[in-house]
């Protein structure tokens, strides 16, 4: 039911162009997990195939955007870190090559081997993933509890711009929180992002 | 002084009968000002405009480059109808030259804004469709109300379309092509 659902949507979209504006609730539970994508060293990986005990953590990024380069080591602190701790991780870029040819996976594993990413950094050829889950920005994170529901949606923290300078790191708390079986205190959090490139 | 005075009544008439044209002769030059999301509703509430269309960019966001000569072409056509547009540059504010010389290189010969707040704050000041994906585009009426918004890439008919009844004007630019 939830696959044909997903499936409408996804024809819809591509019926008018655009994405479904809605990202998943908190609660949801991970949408197309078994999706199999490629990986930066040619392995096909689903969010499946890596979710962790804990939980899982998804992050829709990509090669170009100036946030994500801002964000790309932070990033890769908190995801190895979070994977040590016992999650699951996986960054997916969702852009078409077409529109954005600098997105390929030749350059998402230059990306990867630079901020030495121990996690896979698969390529979502067809913008499927973003879809289902309502991503619309890079970078977007998702993090998912040991059970598979959606605990926290949003940025990495308060200031791309200026790592010094940053006052709240909200990925970095959620996961903490998650691994500590605490609850998250802000488990919703928005940022300025490059809109993901949507292959329609 | 009392050429001042004589001249008073003229200007009077000729605010009651070109309110827009006075009211703009004052944003006929070029500036980019930082601003929080409250100076942006500042900005939109003192325009005085039939409707205001606002635009988040920046010089990195390719879709948002492409949709610019749509949004000035907009303008061109409708800012002496009571149309005005508001650039909001979401680089950051150390690439702020960079915006400038993308705008002027455009022509933009009128105020434009920078971000100079913290994103979360920003993006929840602004509007709730809003989920920090640029561009993102928001026409606002002349009561204050967000009509309509866009996440991304947005088309002059499209723009035009939400835009014209706002404007109470009938024939869209691609009905007149049509015709």
């Amino acid at each position: 039911m939830k696959r044909t659902t997903i499936a409408m949507m996804l024809f819809a979209a591509l019926l008018i162009g655009s994405v479904p504006a809605l990202a998943l609730d908190l609660g949801a539970a991970i949408p197309m997990a078994d999706k199999e994508m490629k990986a930066t060293d040619g392995s096909m990986v689903s969010v499946e195939s890596v979710a962790g005990e804990k939980g899982t953590l998804v992050v829709f990024s990509c090669v170009h955007c100036p946030y994500v380069k801002a964000w790309d080591d932070r990033m890769a602190a908190i995801a190895n870190d979070a994977k040590k701790a016992g999650f699951g991780v996986i960054f997916i870029n969702s852009n078409s090559t077409k529109k954005s040819p600098g997105d390929g996976l030749e350059q998402m594993a230059e990306q990867a081997k630079k901020q030495g990413y121990g996690f896979p950094y698969v390529h979502d050829a067809n913008s499927e993933m973003a879809v289902a889950f309502g991503a619309t920005r890079t970078p977007e994170a998702f993090l998912f509890d040991g059970t598979g529901k959606l605990a926290y949606h949003g940025t990495i923290d308060d200031n791309a711009q200026e790592p010094d300078a940053v006052e709240a790191t909200y990925l970095k708390d959620a996961v903490m929180s998650l691994s500590e079986g605490n609850s998250i205190k802000m488990a919703e959090t928005k940022a300025i992002g490059c809109s993901i490139k949507f292959a329609s | 002084m009392a050429a001042l005075r004589r001249l008073m009544p003229i200007l009077f008439v000729l605010l009651i009968l070109f309110p827009g044209s006075l009211l703009r002769a004052e944003d006929s030059a070029f500036s980019m000002t930082n601003t929080t999301s409250d100076g942006v509703w500042d900005a939109i509430r003192k325009s005085e405009s039939k409707a205001v269309l606002v635009n988040f960019w920046a010089t990195w966001c390719q879709p948002c480059r492409e949709e610019m000569p749509d949004l000035l072409k907009l303008r061109e056509t409708y800012h002496d109808k009571g149309f005005s547009l508001l650039l909001v540059s979401a680089d950051f504010t150390r690439s702020r030259q960079q915006a400038v010389d993308y705008l002027t290189g455009l022509g933009v010969d009128y105020p434009t804004m920078l971000k100079d707040q913290k994103d979360m704050e920003f993006i929840e000041g602004i509007h709730q469709d809003w989920n920090g994906a640029l561009p993102f585009s928001m026409l606002v009426n002349g009561e204050g109300d967000v009509v309509r918004t866009w996440e991304g890439k947005a088309s002059f008919d499209e723009l035009e379309a939400e835009l014209l009844p706002l404007l109470h004007i009938e024939t869209t630019t691609k009905q007149k092509r049509d015709s």
